[in-house]
């Protein structure tokens, strides 16, 4: 629909800021690359401006490929070679995998198919990249609770609930950072972070199962004095930490 | 800065000894079995780095795995590094590997070829013995995750082929990202780091984090080999100078200076490169490197390698940061320095 | 296979033609990009703005008396390295090519403005200004190598700034005299790091503020290794620090304003350092954009910033300055907390010169002047009375998506084809007059009894339709309209992309209020103070005032008033919308509003202000009489309340006056100049996604350069200071 020789826009390398382009740790003022140039107020920036301007750009094409590699990791797998699984693969249903296996591997044994039959979940669970809000209530696997005085609180997320009983005001955050499909959790005692200081914790943190979720049940009393508690959620059975339980006294 | 790149050495040499033992361990049962292993075994007892068996070994540590827990994947990541290189130096048409001539020069092509494709089948038994050392579901899952790195590594390979074949094709630094992530990357940095931390963690990680690592490193890496194959002192890097430029190898360099070259250097250029092996003269290539440094492109090549050098090791301050303090997450986090600074 | 941006629009070496629409800070900063002489006329740039001015909501013209007249409250601040930067250029640039034309020099025309406040409630004694003066820091706003921080920096300066408010603060009684008995220069290694911890925290109850400042400068160090396994360490230091500041400042502050000030700054510091590392600010990649969903104070509130902090008049200010209000109600304090912050450490800890500028005329004389001049004097063009109002695109699933045409109302024609002159010279300087020079016009008079509102996107009276074809007309596009105007004139873009959709409903604009006083009473008759300040935070509804008296020699008084002042503030957007039914062009609708505006000025004379002039009222009453008129003014001769009929006020209601706000929740919603939806479209304003999501001078020129650099590749993306940062 365009005419033969209409103008456009050249293709941008990108369009967003680079906002962790200071890796942490290194001297304020220096990126990784050489000096700034010395022109900056009187002189445009032209071809003499070049070297700099394409070795930040090559850099930040760079991360830009990887994360659009990551993304896209699945869709390139499927288009070029047969059905992969990816990173995190949904596994017991894949049939087909052991024939492409067998053929490419070799000698098989009954081993593989007994492999198959454990329905375990994906190694390397995904953390799902950085979406919605920020803070230790990320990925929207928990919720922050911020409780006025003298009532009890509930909050409810997919798999999830908290329920709050303080009589004055605290902060509580639970994140779970493991879903397990038969969940069966169990607390830790919550104590206060600086190493040593004893245990807390007349803070009492049950953890009863529903169907398909957890319910943490948190009790403060009245006489706790302010500061941070926190502790550890753990499948009972493998005794893994799954989760963290915080809460903040004001 | 010495502090690290000695620890870096002192690390790759005692998981480079482990790993040429048990690689010999390994090798031994093979040869055993028929000639052609012997061949094979030509290139990993060698002595080379062990760069991907000490960043798989130690990540695994990091995290809490036991040697042995990743013996197996470093010895198999090992033989498939020698299978990639026999392969690579028939390609290349190279004459010389880790001081001594390369295997295609000892045998010919076709034998040459063999002992390569041995060395894939090699590699595959060590992750098959993971069964039982870690369990069926990791294992199960760090072979998917080798047969993800190999078919990557094929790839990344192919791309790179066509692009000799073709050789005025417009390469740029994004495609030129891409084959390195797919053809370098996988096999030499992120496979081993995602493998070491699946095992260290028993699967826990993300391991997406790795990846972003692994390709930093790996780029960073690439583009410091390539600066050496122009710049570097000839004994201690062990192949020629300048051969990149004679097999017409596209380089972040070369990419860069084609790019910014006035037409009449660039069709020069270009022409040269097209040219078999044998018959580039010297003397084009002498003005070619000159052209290539009065461009800037080592300036640039050099100063990208720094900065994803630096994005690795910011990479890694996430990745590892659940890591406890230790000789294994040192040297890790050394990495990123210790591959600028190698020559 | 990518095209670099470098290489540009392809082979013709006929200029492409790029059609500006706007001429505010935005339009005009991709104008002067995209005009310069290094790319050697690659671009044949046209501006087309609407009435007389250039400006946009920065535009000023001159009234009775050649007196200013503002659009609303302008100081730059120190740390607009953009704005100052291209201004300085133009400002250099001019001098070489075209001195004649414009006698001042940067110098001239900017001065540092040093003394600040926030008007603040103390329990003791009622309003009170709480004055401070910002130390001169080196440099000027765009000078070559600025500083660039990363949130770890930020924070060290934040606690060092902590550290060093706390150290002046006069520490009584024993305590005073208890050194820290381990004074180390360094913290210990990581593995001691928590016993000493521990007994710092132990110690604190003995030491008190001791302590906390000790523990300040462990915090220091430690951000800037902020090992992520220490975090729950760093968590613990900041919380007993902030333990003991409560416990210790509380007691203290009781009585002491300054004492009780000082809590609530450290309270605020505090728990933004403690939220930078309780939500992994520090290696999130999407830096402060990451709680850009939570409301400012909310956020530090979730963070321990107690009731009275958030209540400050400190974060007052902040709100107040930045018209944070939703829907303009003042009940509904509402800024994304993560812009916000951006904003604050930049402000705070990035300034250079002076923390806030003054221009020493108006900003239309000083800004838009001179722009408009060299970019004349570069061959631009300049379209005035040009008004856009719709622009056309190809049809949704085309190919190559792109905008195929432009309507605009013509609104005056010149007599006999010549260029419009739209300046005037007063003292010298060329200014932007109040209203049009009717005498360049076709039918002027007709056009000025009619009382045709040319700056007002509704009327649309006596104006002749003119449509703009692509490739006929122009190739490239730089949308630099107000926000207010977008959803009128994109219709065609907003039904078809979602993008566009879901950023017309969520990214706001707001009406504001601002009236500006010249009176014959000195300062210190008002409000006994001697120097001038600029204050904000206080009441509705004119919480800022700012004091420019040292305008009055450049305009046109026989002898200038001993006093002028501009206040401004947020307005709430009326209900009714303007422009449909009984009100077509909205003049009633505007009308209405400025008289409102009218009434809520003279009851804040008759009222509040004298809690800011304490020497304004005699007798309960306002010294109307004081208000300076202009000898041709007939409402100078009345007395009382009438007399403010004399003075200048706006209710900027009109849409392309709205102010843009950066609400909770909106910002991700902004497009870039970068983004290339339409291939032939880049959008430029200070409602877009340009780095600083914020309302101000400074996100409107780098939103310019992002869009010089989508049509052009220069400048370069690193060249934009503050595009790549946290």
């Amino acid at each position: 629909m365009s005419a033969p020789h209409r103008r456009t826009r050249p293709h941008p390398d990108r369009t967003e800021p680079r906002r962790t382009w200071w890796p942490e740790g290194s001297q304020s003022a220096k990126p990784p690359t050489e000096p700034a140039p010395k022109d900056a107020a009187s002189q445009a920036s032209g071809p003499a401006d070049r070297p700099r301007q394409t070795a930040y750009d090559t850099v930040n094409g760079a991360y830009q490929l990887i994360d659009e590699y990551l993304r896209q990791g699945q869709r390139m797998a499927e288009s070029i070679w047969l059905p992969s699984e990816g990173e995190h693969a949904q596994r017991p249903e894949a049939a087909h995998v052991p024939n492409r296996l067998l053929r490419a591997m070799g000698d098989m044994t009954m081993a593989w198919l007994e492999m198959l039959q454990q329905s375990a979940p994906a190694p390397g669970a995904r953390n799902p990249a950085p979406a919605g809000t920020a803070g230790p209530f990320s990925a929207g696997k928990s919720s922050p609770v911020a409780t006025p005085r003298d009532s009890g609180a509930v909050a409810a997320h997919a798999g999830l609930t908290v329920c709050v009983q303080a009589s004055r005001p605290v902060e509580v955050s639970v994140e779970l950072t493991r879903q397990l499909e038969h969940p069966n959790l169990v607390a830790t005692e919550l104590r206060p972070p600086a190493p040593g200081a004893g245990p807390s914790s007349e803070i009492t943190v049950d953890v009863s199962q529903l169907e398909a979720s957890s319910r943490v049940d948190i009790v403060v009393p009245e006489a706790l004095s302010p500061g941070s508690y926190s502790g550890l959620l753990l499948d009972a059975e493998t005794e893994r930490p799954c989760g963290t339980v915080y809460v903040r006294v004001i | 800065m010495t502090g690290r790149s000695e620890l870096v050495r002192q690390v790759l040499d005692e998981y480079g000894a482990l790993s040429q033992r048990l690689l010999a361990s390994y090798l031994r049962q093979a040869m055993a079995r028929d000639d052609v292993y012997q061949l094979a075994a030509d290139y990993p007892l060698r002595s080379g780095r062990a760069l991907r068996a000490s960043l798989c070994i130690a990540t695994a540590r990091a995290f809490g795995g036991s040697v042995q827990d990743a013996a197996a994947s470093a010895v198999s990541l090992e033989l498939l590094h020698s299978a990639f290189l026999v392969h690579d130096d028939i390609e290349d048409e190279s004459d010389e590997r880790r001081g001594k001539p390369t295997l295609h020069r000892l045998v010919g092509v076709p034998a040459a070829l063999n002992a390569g494709d041995a060395l894939i089948a090699l590699s595959l038994r060590p992750l098959i013995g993971n069964r039982l050392t870690l369990g069926p579901q990791l294992a199960w899952s760090i072979l998917e995750e080798a047969e993800r790195m190999v078919r990557e590594s094929v790839e990344g390979q192919a791309m790179e082929l066509r692009w000799r074949q073709t050789t005025d094709a417009d390469v740029s630094e994004r495609d030129y990202l891409l084959m390195i992530l797919k053809k370098t990357c996988w096999y030499t940095t992120i496979y081993p780091s995602r493998v070491g931390a699946m095992i260290g963690s028993r699967g826990e990680l993300d391991l997406d984090l790795f990846s972003r690592f692994g390709f930093f490193l790996g780029a960073a890496f690439q583009i410091q080999d390539d600066l050496l194959n122009l710049t570097g002192d000839h004994e201690r890097y062990g192949k020629e100078l300048g051969g990149d430029l004679l097999e017409g190898k596209r380089t972040l360099i070369l990419i860069h200076t084609l790019r910014n070259a006035a037409p009449p250097e660039r069709a020069r250029a270009l022409r040269f490169l097209a040219l078999p092996r044998a018959e580039k003269p010297q003397t084009e290539l002498e003005w070619l490197m000159s052209t290539i440094e009065r461009l800037g492109s080592i300036d640039h090549a050099r100063r990208v390698a720094h900065a994803l050098a630096g994005a690795a090791a910011h990479e890694l301050s996430i990745c590892l940061r659940t890591a406890p303090d230790g000789r294994d997450k040192a040297f890790i986090e050394a990495l990123p320095y210790w591959v600028l600074e190698r020559a | 296979m990518q095209r670099s941006a470098a290489s540009g629009p392809s082979d013709p070496p006929a200029p492409a033609r790029v059609a500006i629409i706007g001429g505010g800070c935005a339009a005009l900063a991709a104008a002067f990009e995209l005009s310069r002489p290094e790319l050697e006329g690659r671009f044949s740039v046209t501006v087309y703005q609407m009435g007389w001015r250039l400006g946009g909501k920065g535009a000023s013209g001159r009234g009775v008396s050649d007196r200013i007249e503002e659009h609303g409250l302008h100081l730059w601040m120190g740390y607009y390295e953009n704005a100052f930067r291209l201004l300085r250029e133009c400002y250099a640039e001019l001098q070489r090519t075209a001195a004649a034309e414009f006698p001042w020099r940067f110098e001239d025309a900017f001065s540092p403005a040093n003394l600040n406040g926030a008007m603040d409630w103390s329990p003791v004694k009622g309003w009170v200004p709480w004055k401070v003066r910002f130390p001169a820091m080196p440099g000027i706003p765009g000078d070559p190598d600025p500083p660039r921080f990363s949130i770890t920096d930020y924070l060290v300066h934040a606690a060092e700034l902590l550290r060093t408010l706390l150290s002046t603060l006069p520490v009584q009684g024993p305590k005073a005299a208890q050194p820290f008995p381990e004074l180390k220069p360094s913290i210990p290694a990581p593995e001691q790091l928590g016993a000493a911890l521990e007994r710092l925290i132990k110690y604190a109850a003995a030491a008190g503020l001791t302590a906390a400042i000790e523990g300040l400068s462990w915090l220091e160090v430690l951000l800037q290794q902020l090992a992520l396994s220490a975090q729950s360490q760093v968590v613990a230091l900041i919380d007993m620090v902030t333990e003991v500041a409560r416990r210790e400042l509380a007691a203290l502050s009781r009585g002491d304003d300054e004492v009780r000030r000082l809590l609530e700054v450290a309270e605020l510091i505090l728990a933004t350092i403690r939220g930078a590392v309780r939500f992994r600010l520090v290696t999130d990649p999407r830096g402060f954009d990451a709680i850009d969903d939570y409301d400012c104070r909310e956020w530090l509130r979730l963070n321990g910033a107690s009731q009275q902090a958030i209540d400050s008049s400190f974060i007052r200010a902040l709100y107040d300055l930045a018209f944070a209000f939703e829907g303009g109600d003042t009940d509904r304090p509402a800024i994304a907390a993560g812009s916000a912050i951006r904003g604050a450490f930049r402000a705070f800890f990035s300034y250079r010169g002076a923390f806030f500028w003054k221009m020493n005329a108006g900003m239309g004389d000083v800004v838009f002047s001179p722009l408009y001049l060299l970019l004349r004097k570069r061959g631009v063009r300049f379209e005035f009375f040009h008004k856009l109002t719709a622009v056309h695109v190809t049809p949704a699933g085309d190919a190559e998506p792109h905008v195929t045409g432009l309507d605009f109302d013509v609104q005056a024609r010149t007599t006999s084809g010549q260029t419009y002159e739209p300046l005037c010279t007063v003292k010298g300087l060329p200014c932007w007059p109040a209203r049009p020079h009717y005498d360049q016009l076709v039918a002027g008079d007709a056009l000025e009894a009619a009382g045709v509102d040319l700056e007002s996107q509704w009327d649309r009276r006596l104006s002749e339709p003119k449509q703009l074809r692509v490739g006929q007309d122009f190739d490239l596009v730089v949308l630099g309209v107000g926000l207010g105007v977008v959803p009128m004139v994109c219709a065609a873009l907003v039904e078809q992309n979602e993008r566009w959709r879901a950023m017309v409903e969520r990214v706001r604009s707001v009406p504001t209020q601002a009236f500006q006083l010249w009176l014959d009473r000195s300062a210190e008759e008002l409000h006994g103070d001697e120097e001038a300040i600029n204050l904000s935070g206080f009441v509705e509804p004119f919480d800022t005032w700012a004091d420019l008296t040292h305008l009055g020699p450049v305009e046109g008084w026989e002898a200038p008033p001993r006093s002028i002042a501009y206040f401004c503030n947020v307005l709430p957007t009326p209900a009714e919308n303007a422009g449909d039914g009984a009100d077509p062009h909205g003049t009633r609708f505007v009308q209405r509003a400025k008289a409102e505006v009218e009434r809520h000025c003279v009851d804040f004379l008759s009222g509040d202000v004298r809690h800011l002039w304490p020497r304004s009222h005699a007798e309960g009453t306002f010294c109307w009489s004081a208000l300076v008129s202009a000898p041709s003014d007939a409402a100078g001769r009345a007395s009382g309340p009438a007399r403010f009929r004399t003075q200048y006020w706006t209710a900027n209601v009109r849409p392309s006056d709205r102010y843009s706000q950066s609400l909770p929740g909106t910002t991700r919603y902004r497009i870039s100049p970068l983004d290339r939806t339409y291939d032939n479209l880049s959008v430029a304003g200070d409602w877009t996604s340009c780095g600083i999501n914020m309302g101000c001078v400074e996100a409107a020129v780098m939103s310019g350069l992002l869009a010089a650099h989508a049509i052009s590749g220069f400048p370069a993306l690193d060249r934009i200071i503050g595009y790549d940062h946290p």
